[in-house]
């Protein structure tokens, strides 16, 4: 199984280049995936290299996107969460949204959540449906090889029963 | 492509190298990258990588097919060579999800087969598939299609069967794994024997298509190379002459034991040679030994649709020390993984369904609880996936789990509902040993039931998760605030399912936007208001919002098999979207955002 997730040396080594870029051509907006296909004719840029790029450690921003962190106290419904280590902008992200709506919390008793079932896989269900068809309807095998002799006995299988209509077999 | 990311200033370097060397030779090296996330990194890197990039990708996975139209796909790939799409939520898979829900592959197929002129392969999962969409993809790609999987997928006939069996001569992989196919008779699989030579792979297991075992023994006969074939069912014994024929064969699933208790009848069964990945339907006590001559050489063996009991688990298991990957239903048993731990220990896989809750028909000690999952976490320490359904667990088996198995990359609990009593809960602790420890985890489900895990448990969840990537909560936390404290630890999360939890639709609102790469959320069971305005809270450019009210309508609403979708609870699923609101909705589907 291919390591997933956590970004391979490629990908955030790609990162770094990609912010590159983006510092070295300063007038132009950054590529994004919206608007990098439509753009494309006009890539053809004769990029000259620059020997002393005026911000050689480009990329030393890219670890620290933010401030810093500080924790979060949130009042909320009535009672207090803190968290640790909250990005300032996420703070702020979070402010101007409770800031947004200000709706007064859903009464209590509306919350009474109606029971429900776990579910169960459908290819799984169709295999019960039919264990217990055969069940009710053969000499239950399934509980009398339960019941614990491991040694089966022929007599088990007296009336052996197809449950399965036959007719394609004969194809 | 693991190691050191390299010192800023050597990107100096590395971009000198871009500027001079020409663009064939960057085609040549971006067609060694082949993890889709390195593709995604370096087609950001400017756009000359970008155009390089979409020449030279030749697979791409649209993990929503409502995230992305297929004429920019087409634009941007114009030489994928291979596609997959997937449709509905998983909650269809659970019958969750009435069949008119949509994710129909039409649009795809019509505008991609002809243009996409090196496609070669297919999958699509959970998706509606009709024999006109099979016919358009085999007029403009039959000739060349090489890979058709059609995965849990509805809406088409074995007529459609027929049309590719006839045209597609190049193709390998025939994958129709528990599709609803309507059954006009079994002539595609002759059509298929007669006209291809070089199939490996065919796969029509958990559907009801009825076939030849004449024909499967003329495919073998023709296509030498037939690897795997998992089927519907079909008499084992009517199969010693495919089994004969079939030397090839590595992977076999399917079939059945239709007469009860009749080992005679079966003990010509000879499998092939080098079978090592196995499934018998409906296999009892009495045929069990079948298993027994090649039971060493076995990788894989799935007993989940078998009738063993627990002692026949411990019998059988007992005989299989190579195994990989092991998939069974509870009726396993404590005793079972007992055995598990002591005898499987390669296993990477191990798969533990939930069988009969019927008391009338009750799984003889059948059952799993933290003894089981203890004994198969200090036995199998290889183990990267591990799903199972408990009718217990205590902190300290989690505990356990974190502790031997680094190498967990998928891990889905479930408790039962049937047991009143469970050991020791919250598993707040457990949880947060396991995911501390279990530092390659990707994937992770958790179901309880009110009361598993309070807000602290969900908090440490949001924390330790770090790398994970998908996540199923269902019966988790104990207010907003949990769901809040979770959400702003989950940097990495990309899709999240949550059900039967006691969130408001503000809390869920105030979370999707703290997960900043969250691109699906799938919801069932929440603190629904009057209104549903609350979920508007959520809205933002590209950010799809559709709302399926519980209805009488959706009562009414049928499976294809013609059970009726059970549950009508409120449902809300929200994704990322470069194609805007779709068109295809079903009235009862409300599309929330954008209005």
């Amino acid at each position: 199984m291919a390591a997933a997730g956590s970004s391979s040396r490629f990908a955030v080594t790609c990162g770094l280049l990609s912010q590159y870029m983006r510092e070295r051509q300063q007038p132009q907006p950054p590529v994004t995936v919206l608007e990098a296909v439509a753009e494309e004719e006009e890539e053809e840029d004769a990029r000259t290299m620059q020997l002393f790029p005026p911000r050689a450690a480009a990329a030393d921003g890219v670890a620290t996107p933010s401030a810093g962190t500080a924790p979060l106290t949130i009042f909320y419904d009535g009672r207090m969460v803190v968290v640790d280590d909250v990005p300032a902008e996420k703070a702020a992200e979070l402010m101007r949204l409770a800031g947004s709506a200000c709706s007064p919390p859903q009464p209590a008793h509306a919350a009474a959540l109606p029971e429900m079932p776990i579910a169960r896989k459908a290819s799984l269900q169709r295999f019960l449906q039919k264990r217990k068809h055969r069940i009710t309807t053969t000499s239950e095998p399934y509980k009398k090889a339960a019941v614990a002799s491991p040694a089966p006995e022929k007599s088990f299988a007296v009336a052996p029963v197809k449950d399965e209509p036959a007719t394609w077999l004969g194809l | 492509m693991g190691g050191e990311v390299p010192e800023p200033r050597r990107l100096n370097r590395a971009l000198s190298f871009d500027d001079w060397v020409p663009d064939e030779a960057l085609h040549l090296v971006m067609g060694h990258v082949e993890d889709p996330r390195d593709r995604e990194a370096a087609s950001r890197v400017c756009r000359r990588w970008h155009r390089i990039d979409a020449l030279t990708r030749k697979h791409v996975t649209v993990a929503f097919c409502y995230a992305a139209r297929p004429a920019r796909l087409r634009e941007r790939f114009p030489r994928l060579e291979s596609l997959s799409l997937k449709g509905k939520p998983r909650a269809a898979m659970y019958g969750l999800i009435p069949d008119d829900w949509g994710a129909y592959a039409a649009p795809w197929i019509d505008e991609l087969a002809a243009p996409l002129e090196c496609l070669k392969a297919l999958h699509l999962r959970r998706m509606t598939v009709t024999d006109a969409d099979i016919a358009a993809l085999v007029r403009a790609r039959g000739h060349m299609l090489q890979e058709l999987k059609l995965d849990k997928c509805i809406g088409f006939s074995t007529d459609a069967l027929r049309l590719v069996a006839r045209s597609c001569r190049s193709l390998r992989t025939l994958f129709l794994e528990e599709c609803h196919i309507t059954d006009k008779g079994g002539e595609w699989l002759h059509e298929l024997a007669v006209n291809n030579s070089v199939l490996v792979t065919l796969n029509f297991y958990m559907t009801e298509l009825k076939v030849a075992p004449a024909d499967l023994e003329l495919l073998a006969k023709n296509c030498k190379s037939l690897i795997s074939l998992k089927m519907s069912e079909c008499d084992l014994s009517d199969l010693i002459s495919f089994f004969q024929t079939a030397n090839a064969l590595q992977d076999f699933a399917g079939g059945a034991f239709y007469e009860v208790g009749e080992l005679t009848k079966y003990e010509k069964v000879k499998f092939p040679p080098r079978l090592c990945f196995l499934g018998l339907t409906y296999m009892g006590t009495n045929e069990m030994p079948v298993i027994f001559p090649f039971s060493m050489k076995l990788k894989k063996l799935d007993l989940q649709y078998t009738f063993l009991t627990t002692e026949d688990h411990c019998q059988i298991i007992a005989k299989c020390p190579n195994l990989l990957i092991l998939e069974v239903r509870n009726v396993i048993g404590d005793r079972g993984l007992e055995v598990v731990g002591d005898t499987c220990k390669k296993l990477r896989r191990l798969r533990i369904e939930r069988g009969d809750d019927d008391p009338g028909l009750q799984e003889e000690q059948g059952g799993v609880s933290q003894l089981g999952l203890t004994a198969v976490a200090v036995g199998c320490r290889e183990l990267e996936y591990i799903a199972a359904y408990v009718s217990d667990i205590t902190n300290g088996a989690l505990e356990s789990i974190g502790t031997f198995c680094k190498n967990l990359y998928d891990f889905r609990l479930v408790l039962l509902d049937r047991e009143r009593q469970v050991t020791d809960l919250p598993l707040d602790n457990g949880v947060c040993a396991l995911l501390r420890n279990c530092t390659k985890l990707r994937r992770f489900a958790l179901y309880l039931r009110p009361g598993g895990l309070s807000d602290d448990g969900l908090s440490y969840i949001g924390q330790y998760s770090g790398n994970i990537q998908y996540m199923l909560l269902g019966n988790v936390g104990e207010s907003d605030h949990g769901l809040i404290r979770f959400a702003v630890g989950c940097t990495n999360l990309q899709k999240l399912e949550l059900r039967s939890c006691c969130f408001s639709e503000r809390a869920l609102s105030l979370a999707v936007l703290q997960m900043p790469s969250l691109r699906y959320i799938w919801v069932q069971g929440y603190r629904a208001s009057q209104t549903g305005l609350d979920l508007l809270l959520m809205a933002r450019p590209f950010w799809n919002i559709e709302f399926t009210p519980p209805s009488p309508e959706s009562f009414n609403h049928m499976t294809e098999d013609g059970e009726p979708c059970v549950d009508s609870h409120a449902q809300v699923l929200a994704y990322y979207s470069l194609a805007g609101r779709r068109s295809d909705c079903p009235q009862w589907v409300i599309p929330l955002h954008p209005a």
